[in-house]
């Protein structure tokens, strides 16, 4: 790769994202649309490539930062790009391409016109280039911008097909998630009141030395991002929106919001409690035993709210809360293998939630149903379907070989470090219920009869993106040495310890 | 609002209007004010016309098809302008340190590549504006 | 009581910014009128300008643009200000969103209650259930 690429790699992907996103408006009056869907995978493929190596270098060489237009950090916006962007460019990488490619087959149908496609794409490539940014910022300027560009792009796409169930959850969606931005706001707002920089690495030298001076106003400050990203990320008590939203939405958005979008948040939370605070503070004050309650409540309220649904976008909707409890719970672990834990679970649930959102809207598209009731013999029509979906399934149970399993040994690791046995036991009770509300789909699809037999597979490109995300979860279960490593490195850096590869 | 003495006052404030949010966008970097405050201004002188003059007539003069094409250009100018840093073998956005001369302080041409980023998302903010004015009204049409 | 009374005072624009939050946040939860929830929306947006504008303004200072003329002039930080530029820009987009959301909504439910679209809702559900 030449010099000048590289060295700027990491503000490059960012860019790259964003302005293809402004293309995609110049391209609605082209003569095959495909093209602009294809050019927008192609560069979201790119920004996979370049992921990929940012991750290499860091697994290498170490974390290393960069100044934007040469003004160095406390003066000017600081990129920090370590472990943590690396795992997580990837993350996005894997999950954003399969996902466009899906739906690029029909994407002009669903949304009813070009024109309307063309801003789809463009909102599509904005909330993953706001999420690559929250990836490798350093700075709480910057993920105040990202975190506000990811929600108002989340909640477009969540109104991509206009209708009035959708366009009612996207308002509610967006109050709340403005509220979360108000809150996030105040916290930064607490946080340079009390030290007088916006630049991470500054935040933490200042309060490392100060911090016992005003511990009232911190724990005040670290109370809004806690609520404010807690409404965007769908921590259990705040996550009323999520099932409209996710359900609602056309099928890319559901995936996308719930594989990525909701994990850009909590990367942020992680990377302003970890980097710009600190882990030592963040053990000294309640608020990890408050983010292990709730995610322990998160696991097992989730799964039973899904246990009780019968659509089957709304029940892996409420999946996704029930999962997002799994990655908190991490968090809250605070000890290297429940961070481990977290970060293999954001790529682990990232993929799986993307493939099963896939095969679900795939099951919808060719039968018309939406309910699992109705979807007796599915199985024989859809082979290759129901195949991914047993794949994802077994994944987000947590079955040795798939990458669920990987993350969910490393929190049960933590939590028993920890002596939290409770923890231990919502765990394993978690991955019992998430085998009960996915495996009746299994078996409806498989074990009962159906009268109609005019249903056919998707076509072969969604047949490949749905196969990706399957084969990317069981490389991920049967070889993670690279994916750990770097999960474990990531986890490392925000527990200051130094990982030897 | 088809109002002739509205007209009249209309057609003779607007091009001051727009003036002075071209001038606010240029001396961003000197005084108060910048892209956004300018755009915002012109963007209002533009949203006013069509107030006045109805949608249609302001529809003439600049198309939806031209303002979707202004609003690419300025995010995209922007990031190219970016560019030119890292072209320059420095990094994102430098500005002196990759050789571009500063000029005079105070005056006009004082700041390198600033005059012609504020210029690209003056632009932007100016037909971002326009459009959203124009999509709520088609919708309260349709 | 001297001492508290003097302090808030002295901070007004917290008390200030503290009062415009809550608000704004009891307007967006209370009230059933959609257009009435994003005025709360930009009412508690405006409390957090004025809490930045506060926390970075000095007394005296000057906008910190370079004046050769004059040394010894103290700045005021452009952090805050900048930051809240950026925020005046989230909600203008912000505002402008929920608007044309209220208006489809108005368009399929002829209502921009939020009750009324639950009520709607609700019997447009049972009709398809009983069916």
């Amino acid at each position: 790769m030449p010099v000048v690429i590289s060295e700027n790699l990491a503000v490059l992907i960012v860019v790259a994202l964003l302005s293809a996103g402004y293309v995609m408006p110049l391209l609605k009056k082209i003569k095959r649309f495909r093209v602009a869907e294809f050019f927008a995978v192609f560069v979201l493929g790119l920004a996979l490539s370049g992921g990929l190596y940012l991750a290499r270098e860091v697994l290498h060489n170490g974390a290393f930062t960069y100044a934007v237009g040469g003004w160095s950090a406390p003066w000017g916006i600081e990129l920090a790009v370590d472990s943590v962007s690396g795992l997580f460019l990837i993350t996005i990488g894997l999950v954003a391409a399969p996902i466009l490619l899906w739906a690029s087959v029909d994407l002009v149908r669903e949304v009813g016109s070009r024109a309307r496609a063309a801003w789809y794409l463009t909102l599509y490539l904005l909330l993953v280039a706001a999420l690559s940014g929250l990836a490798v910022t350093g700075d709480l300027f910057n993920v105040y911008v990202m975190v506000e560009v990811a929600t108002i792009a989340s909640c477009a796409i969540v109104a991509a097909r206009s209708n009035a169930v959708s366009v009612e959850a996207t308002f509610k969606y967006l109050m709340l998630a403005t509220i979360g931005s108000g809150f996030v706001l105040l916290g930064i707002g607490f946080l340079f009141v009390l030290t007088g920089n916006l630049n991470m690495n500054f935040i933490f030298q200042e309060l490392s030395t100060s911090w016992q001076n005003y511990p009232t106003a911190l724990w005040v400050g670290l109370s809004f991002f806690m609520v404010g990203f807690g409404v965007k990320s769908a921590l259990f008590p705040l996550h009323v929106w999520l099932p409209d939203a996710h359900s609602s939405a056309i099928t890319p958005s559901s995936a996308m919001l719930s594989s990525l979008a909701v994990k850009g948040y909590i990367i942020a939370l992680l990377k302003v409690f970890y980097i710009a605070v600190g882990p030592e503070i963040i053990t000294n004050l309640p608020i990890t035993d408050i983010m292990t309650l709730l995610g322990m409540l998160a696991i097992v309220a989730g799964a039973l709210f899904a246990l009780a649904q019968d659509e089957l976008k709304r029940r892996l909707a409420f999946s996704t809360v029930s999962q997002v409890g799994y990655i908190f719970l991490g968090i809250g672990l605070g000890n290297i293998h429940g961070l481990t834990g977290t970060f293999m679970h954001i790529i682990s649930h990232g993929a799986t939630k993307a493939l099963l959102f896939l095969a679900a809207g795939a099951i919808i598209k060719q039968t018309g149903k939406t309910r699992i009731s109705e979807m007796a013999g599915v199985g024989f029509e859809m082979p290759v379907t129901l195949g991914v979906f047993a794949v994802g399934s077994l994944s987000m149970i947590g079955i040795p070989l798939f990458s669920g399993f990987v993350s969910k040994w490393q929190l049960l690791l933590g939590s028993l470090v920890n002596r939290n046995f409770l923890a231990v036991i919502v765990l394993v009770g978690g991955s019992l219920l998430a085998a009960a509300y996915l495996l009746p789909v299994l078996r409806t699809a498989f074990f009962e009869r159906s009268q109609d037999r005019t249903v056919k597979e998707v076509p072969y490109v969604q047949l490949v993106a749905m196969l990706f995300l399957a084969v990317v979860i069981i490389m991920v279960g049967t070889f993670p040495s690279f994916v750990l490593q770097l999960a474990k490195q990531a986890a490392g850096t925000l527990l200051g310890l130094e990982v030897l590869p | 609002m088809r109002d002739f003495v509205l007209k009249r006052v209309v057609a003779l404030v607007l091009p001051f209007v727009t003036m002075l949010g071209l001038y606010v966008i240029f001396h961003g970097h000197l005084s108060p004010g910048g892209s956004f405050s300018g755009g915002i201004i012109t963007g209002l002188s533009m949203i006013a016309f069509s107030l006045v003059f109805g949608l249609d007539r302001s529809q003439e003069k600049i198309s939806e098809r031209m303002m979707t094409l202004i609003e690419s250009f300025g995010a995209l100018w922007y990031g190219a302008m970016g560019l030119v840093g890292i072209l320059r073998g420095t990094s994102f956005l430098m500005n002196k340190g990759a050789g571009i001369p500063l000029g005079e302080p105070g005056k006009l041409y004082s700041g390198g590549l600033i005059l012609l980023i504020t210029l690209g998302v003056g632009l932007k903010v100016a037909s971002t504006m326009v459009t959203l004015f124009v999509s709520l009204m088609e919708e309260e049409e349709e | 009581m001297g001492e508290i009374g003097s302090r808030i005072i002295q901070n007004y624009p917290y008390v200030f910014a503290l009062a415009l939050f809550i608000i704004g946040i009891y307007t967006i939860l209370t009230n059933s009128n959609l257009f009435k929830k994003v005025i709360g929306i930009n009412i508690m947006e405006g409390s957090i300008y004025v809490f930045f504008i506060a926390a970075g303004n000095i007394r005296g200072g000057v906008a910190p643009i370079l004046d050769m003329g004059e040394p010894g002039l103290v700045y005021v930080n452009p952090l805050p200000q900048a930051l809240m530029l950026t925020g005046i820009v989230v909600s203008v987009s912000v505002t402008a969103f929920s608007l044309a959301l209220i208006m489809k909504l108005y368009r399929f439910y002829g209502t921009v209650d939020a009750r009324e679209i639950m009520r709607i809702r609700s019997e447009v559900r049972a009709s398809a259930g009983g069916n």
